[in-house]
């Protein structure tokens, strides 16, 4: 079949308004009569507030009032529901929200924290999860029994385990007696930031009525009405909330946000707009950052590279509150086996909670922690076994159709062909083919690869909806939730209506702001689900728009609706494309010659719900999580500085099974970025405590974030396409997926080259230099040697 | 950071506990103080600019007495307080001697600075808490002095 | 110098432009300590919004014209007023060919953005211990020009930064330009920096070599390694010796990397720190030895 739209390189929707500057924020939005807010936040990691004295700060010129938790004790969340709007009588991290200014401008606000006087009586602290752990560790959360949270997730009352998730499947001890070869590692992943371009920022307009207007920076607007109806008590339909264009998200703005806190500020100013933005330190400090992670895995194979018992033990850091992070526990848990088919496996993963900044998702939602972890037990286990890492992972790959996930899940026999995407990864990396050597002596070259798998982490009822609307001359309104924070989806989604009613592109609009008043409902724009979901719900409103329009067309043509075709914005009768009728004369309604009207306004309504997923046995897991999973790989070239500890990718390369590629040029942005973000991760990012808590580099000269000069001179994509009949054309999601295999490829790459494990993030050239000392000095005095016998050190340019 | 001194007094030992328990008298001899109030219990809270190189940052700090030993002339006092972005905790042990033509007095200081300020400039702020410290008991040892005389 | 700072807005100040040294002289006068100097104000602008400090009178020197001096005089030397910016020494054609060390500096300085607006007298007046500016004009034996209504003098930069966020300027000084003295046709410089994976030098170091039959000169600085730059006393004097001078540079990094005062600190280790110095002070001298 051929596509007009459908697989063409169509340029984001987007693009001309961000290169314009004519796109609007959230920080764009300025009200008559609005206020500021701005927070006062803990200098101590867990206290209870004695006193806070604001008496001062209202003496500031410009401040209208001073707002504190206890005079809200509200709980709020989406999973945990573990959450104060600002703390109420103690504080569990330094940076926690424990007042809130508002004032007639940003300069008297930002005045008067410094003049609010807050009394601490300082408790015990614990920044370490595996000391949380511990019977005699201070307990952060006392009233965890009391945390409206959903059943999906098992918070252990008396405890800092916000939540435990199990699984078990086949014998894992009767596995390891099996087994042949025994790997046992242990793995770390740092806090890291999503560092995004706009921070988070609301405002929030209660009105005399009790409708409450929001305006905010965020992935998606049903969660937002949905806690805030839940915990606030507002009914839904006085919640009206509304998302212009978001300068990222990358999962930092889905679940909970700060929605609910300024609308509360917002009627405590008297009914007055409340703006709150924050800073970049206070989202390094005072919002929620990735989660620290520690794996503990132990895996058996057989001589011939059989992968038959996994045991493996999470550890989140959630820091101070989990409500989101209860979910990454889910997902790492039962993303354990990775594409492989393991029969004997168990996992226990636990979120917990400590003295540090709060946690939430982030792009791949606990898959890149357990492909961390399971991707570099392969190569581990390659080396043991004598085998190829790329051919263990060969006779490892489960087969859609016949093998099941960890989870029981016996996978569709479209999901995907993770055998394909592995040849394809192996031909583009030149597997096998030796690399060119370095100029320099002191340098060698390497190559590594990683295997991945995602679904969207979701409810099993996640559902999405769309209205598709005409305007008389037969131009389209697409009304949709998805949310639009550069991924691109709703252009992708705008080519699927273009394509079904060939009509040109420049006729479908999709309007920016998102709004539960105006939008369909989707459950939420996260774990790469928008196109998949949002674009099924479109298919299935531009069939029920082509019904209204093929009925009145029978009528006017004269010929059973099953004769008719759309054909380049005409109702055409099939074989007679000469007796026809143009879309525009249809879609309001067909009007004879003599005034007589049939039909009306087309409006196309489309649904999506999620099958056959199920909610998790709580004890051992299994159960049906999600509704796809998409494969892929990841290869990198790498060169090492063996003298320094720097890493430099000369190429990368990502293979993904897609299903169906809507938009080739689209995919591209999401592979480039996602595999520079992986590598900012796999390299360099780290937020970091000190021993009292603090963020000590809570900014962008001292957190580093991947720069233009680290950007590797060959990033390369490609496709396998195994369509998957329930998605759109066949497609399946992609966003998070570019950025999970970098990381456990770089390690891999080392590895392979040098026996040297890196079994802690972030790669950087003092960590790899470390474990190169620790681990084979004689590589480094080697390259010691040569670097000094060097003649040439400067390169003559040809 | 650990700092600790003594000094040596002319004053009787019992004018010295007077002095330093009297919380008003302590505090005005902070360097940079700009505004204090007493509270109930000897707690203080007060406004202190700082000067580390050319940074003038304002600490906003408290101070309480964890323990007080009149009979052996000991006492622990528990400073906290925040600024330019950073936090501090401090515990200072204090202890007075009666030596023949005075008093001994020994402190010892067990300083903490957390945040940004307390990672990246940890080596060059030892010599400024040290500075601060000295002019603090410099500043005591002179009232004791004029009050005494 | 960067913690992170809660605030958008910049403590409440009365902004200057005066058109003339004088002007300028006599508005630091009048408002002493509570006055601060703005070129670029790449420096004071982030101290300010993060309340570091909070002048209640900010003097901008960039429209006073004599201030806009770049100039080289055989025999004495290149002239660097305190208005000129990065971007404009990167184009200067003589620090490219004679101060290489400086160009280099320069060059790897920050961004394009910043080495527009940023001025090397400002990076000196931060005094901040990770950055670029400092650490070659160092090696050339540079010197300051400080100006107050009643007094002109000269210092070392070397002098002149005490420590981090601490220089040698009283309230009423005005840093006006730095002196590089002219240095011989045979002398060669050069200047390494490492910040792989992060925004500041973990290390950065100058050498300036004069080494002829007659004459040997030898000056190795770094920066980025403690409290303010240093040099390497030691590791020159073994580059002074007599021998084979690949074997000499073999020594002298290894006893750099043993006689110098390091920390740890955010960015990296001490122990990482002093392995750089070995493997950079390597680098950077073999570098300079094989360039003819």
């Amino acid at each position: 079949m051929t596509f007009k739209y459908i697989g063409r390189p169509v340029p984001p929707q987007d693009g001309f308004y961000k290169v314009t500057g004519t796109a609007q924020y959230t920080l764009d939005v300025e009200l008559p009569g609005m206020l500021y807010a701005k927070l006062v936040t803990s200098t101590v990691p867990h206290a209870k507030i004695k006193k806070i004295d604001v008496s001062k700060a209202l003496q500031v010129p410009g401040v209208v009032k001073v707002v504190v938790g206890k005079d809200f004790p509200y709980r709020v969340g989406m999973y945990a529901g573990d959450r104060d709007l600002l703390a109420i009588d103690k504080v569990r991290w330094v940076g926690h929200p424990v007042a809130a200014v508002l004032a007639e401008s940003l300069e008297a606000a930002e005045k008067a924290i410094d003049l609010v006087d807050v009394e601490y009586e300082e408790l015990p602290t614990v920044f370490d999860p595996l000391e949380a752990l511990s019977p005699d560790a201070p307990l952060i959360h006392e009233k965890m029994e009391e945390y409206r949270h959903s059943p999906a997730f098992r918070p252990i009352p008396g405890t800092n385990i916000a939540n435990k998730f199990t699984l078990v499947k086949g014998d894992v001890e009767k596995g390891f007696r099996e087994a042949d070869v025994i790997i046992e590692e242990k793995f770390y992943i740092p806090h890291v930031s999503h560092c995004f371009m706009e921070v988070h920022n609301v405002v929030a307009h209660y009105h005399l009525d009790g409708t409450v207007e929001i305006w905010t920076s965020w992935q998606n607007v049903a969660p937002i009405r949905q806690i805030m109806a839940l915990s606030l008590g507002i009914p839904h339909n006085k919640i009206i909330v509304k998302i212009p264009y978001v300068g990222g998200g990358f999962g930092g703005k889905a679940g909970l946000g700060w929605e609910a806190l300024v609308a509360i500020l917002s009627k405590e100013a008297g009914y007055r707009p409340v703006k709150l933005v924050l800073s970049r330190k206070e989202q390094f400090t005072s919002a929620a950052v990735r989660e620290g992670f520690y794996g503990f895995a132990k895996a058996g194979f057989k001589k011939d590279g059989r992968f038959i018992a996994y045991d493996v033990k999470f550890i989140l850091d959630a820091g101070a509150y989990a409500d989101y992070t209860v979910n990454v526990g889910r997902a790492v848990g039962y993303s354990a086996d990775g594409c492989y088919e393991i029969p004997n496996i168990r996992v226990e993963s636990l979120t917990v909670y400590t003295n540090k900044i709060p946690t939430t998702a982030l792009r791949g939602f606990g898959y890149p922690e357990s492909h961390w972890v399971l991707e570099q037990i392969m190569d581990k286990a390659a080396e043991k076994l004598g085998i190829d890492p790329a051919e263990l992972r060969k006779i490892n790959l489960v087969k859609p159709g016949i093998s099941e996930t960890c989870t029981g899940e016996r996978l569709r026999e479209d999901a995907g062909n993770p055998q394909k995407v592995l040849e394809v990864l192996l031909e583009e990396i030149g597997w096998g083919k030796p690399s060119e050597k370095p100029r320099e002596p002191w340098k060698i070259r390497s190559k590594g690869l990683a295997l991945f798998v995602k679904g969207p982490a979701q409810p099993p009822n996640a559902s999405a909806s769309a209205i598709l609307k005409f305007n008389e001359d037969a131009s389209i309104d697409l009304l949709i939730a998805t949310g639009n924070f550069g991924q691109g989806t709703v252009t992708a989604l705008m080519q699927i209506v273009a394509e079904e009613f060939g009509l040109p592109l420049e006729k479908i609009r999709v309007d920016y702001i998102r709004d539960t008043h105006k939008s369909a409902y989707t459950w939420q724009t996260v774990g790469s689900r928008g196109l998949f979901t949002d674009g099924i719900a479109i298919l299935n409103a531009i069939e029920d728009a082509k019904k209204q329009i093929f009925k009145i067309a029978s009528e006017v043509l004269r010929c059973p609706e099953d004769h008719l075709e759309l054909v380049d914005g005409e109702v055409r009768v099939k074989g007679k494309p000469w007796e026809k009728i143009p879309l525009q004369d249809i879609v309001m309604g067909y009007t004879y010659p003599n005034g007589n009207s049939i039909g009306g306004p087309v409006i196309g309504r489309g649904v999506f719900m999620s099958t056959h997923t199920t909610y998790l046995d709580p004890e051992t897991g299994q159960g049906n999580p999600t509704i796809f999973h998409t494969f892929g790989g990841t290869a990198v070239e790498i060169e090492v500085n063996l003298l320094t500890g720097e890493v430099e990718v000369l190429k990368g390369v990502q293979v993904l099974d897609l299903g169906k590629v809507i938009n080739p040029l689209l995919v591209e942005q999401q592979v480039n970025g996602g595999f520079l973000m992986g590598l900012s991760i796999g390299l360099y990012e780290q937020i970091k405590f000190d021993e009292r808590g603090w963020v000590v580099n809570p900014n962008f000269t001292n957190y580093y974030l991947i720069r233009i000069k680290d950007i590797p001179k060959q990033i390369i994509w490609k496709t396998v396409e195994t369509p998957q009949s329930d998605g759109p054309y066949g497609a399946r999601g992609v966003g998070e997926l570019t950025m999970i295999g970098v990381a456990p490829a770089i390690a891999n790459a080392i590895y392979r080259a040098l026996r040297v494990k890196l079994n802690e993030l972030p790669m950087s050239p003092e960590n790899i230099w470390k474990a190169l000392r620790e681990q084979r000095p004689e590589i480094v005095d080697e390259a010691l040697k040569k670097f000094l016998e060097f003649k040439k050190m400067v390169e003559v340019k040809k | 950071m650990k700092f600790e001194g003594k000094m040596v007094l002319n004053s009787r030992r019992e004018d010295v506990w007077n002095f330093i328990s009297e919380p008003s008298k302590v505090i005005e001899c902070v360097p940079g103080l700009e505004e204090y109030s007493v509270e109930e219990g000897k707690r203080v809270t007060a406004k202190v600019k700082v000067s580390i190189g050319f940074i003038k940052g304002t600490f906003r700090a408290s101070s309480s007495v964890v323990k007080e030993d009149h009979q052996n002339y000991t006492a622990k006092l528990k400073l906290s307080g925040s600024g330019v972005g950073s936090g501090f905790d401090a515990l200072v042990d204090l202890k007075l001697n009666e030596l023949e033509y005075g008093t001994e007095f020994i402190w010892l200081a067990d300083v903490n600075v957390s945040g940004p300020l307390g990672s990246l400039a940890k080596p060059m702020l030892e010599g400024y808490v040290r500075k601060i410290v000295d002019q603090l008991f410099d500043c005591i040892k002179r009232k004791l002095t004029n009050s005494t005389i | 110098m960067s913690f992170g700072s809660p605030y958008f807005t910049l403590p409440e100040f009365t902004y200057h432009k005066p058109k003339t040294l004088r002007e300028a002289l006599e508005l630091l006068e009048k408002y002493g300590d509570e006055a601060k100097v703005m070129a670029g104000g790449v420096g004071l602008i982030p101290f300010m919004k993060e309340r570091l400090i909070s002048p209640t009178h900010v003097i901008d020197i960039k429209e006073i014209a004599e201030l806009k001096k770049l100039e080289y005089k055989k025999g004495e030397g290149l002239t660097i007023g305190a208005t000129i910016t990065f971007s404009e020494l990167e184009k200067y054609q003589l620090l490219k060919e004679k101060y290489r060390a400086l160009y280099q500096a320069v060059k790897l300085a920050s961004d394009n953005i910043i080495r527009n607006r940023a001025t090397l007298i400002g990076n000196i007046c931060e005094a901040i211990p990770w950055v670029d500016g400092p650490i070659p004009l160092i090696a050339y034996g540079a010197e300051v020009e400080i100006k107050s209504l009643d007094e002109v003098r000269r210092t070392p930069v070397a002098d002149f930064i005490k420590g981090p966020v601490e220089i040698d300027l009283k309230p009423g000084e005005i840093v006006t330009s730095i002196h590089l003295p002219d240095i011989p046709e045979e002398a060669k410089s050069g200047f390494l920096k490492f910040n792989t994976g992060s925004e500041f030098a973990l290390l950065n170091i100058a050498a300036y070599l004069l080494i002829t039959a007659k004459k040997k000169d030898v000056r190795l600085v770094y920066g980025a390694i403690s409290s303010k730059p240093a040099r390497a006393l030691e590791a020159e004097k073994i580059l002074l010796r007599d021998g084979d001078l690949n074997a000499l540079i073999s020594m002298a990094a290894i006893k750099a990397s043993e006689e110098l005062e390091v920390i740890s600190d955010v960015l990296a280790s001490e122990d990482y720190r002093r392995h750089l110095i070995k493997i950079l002070t390597m680098k950077l001298l073999k570098e300079l030895v094989e360039e003819v």
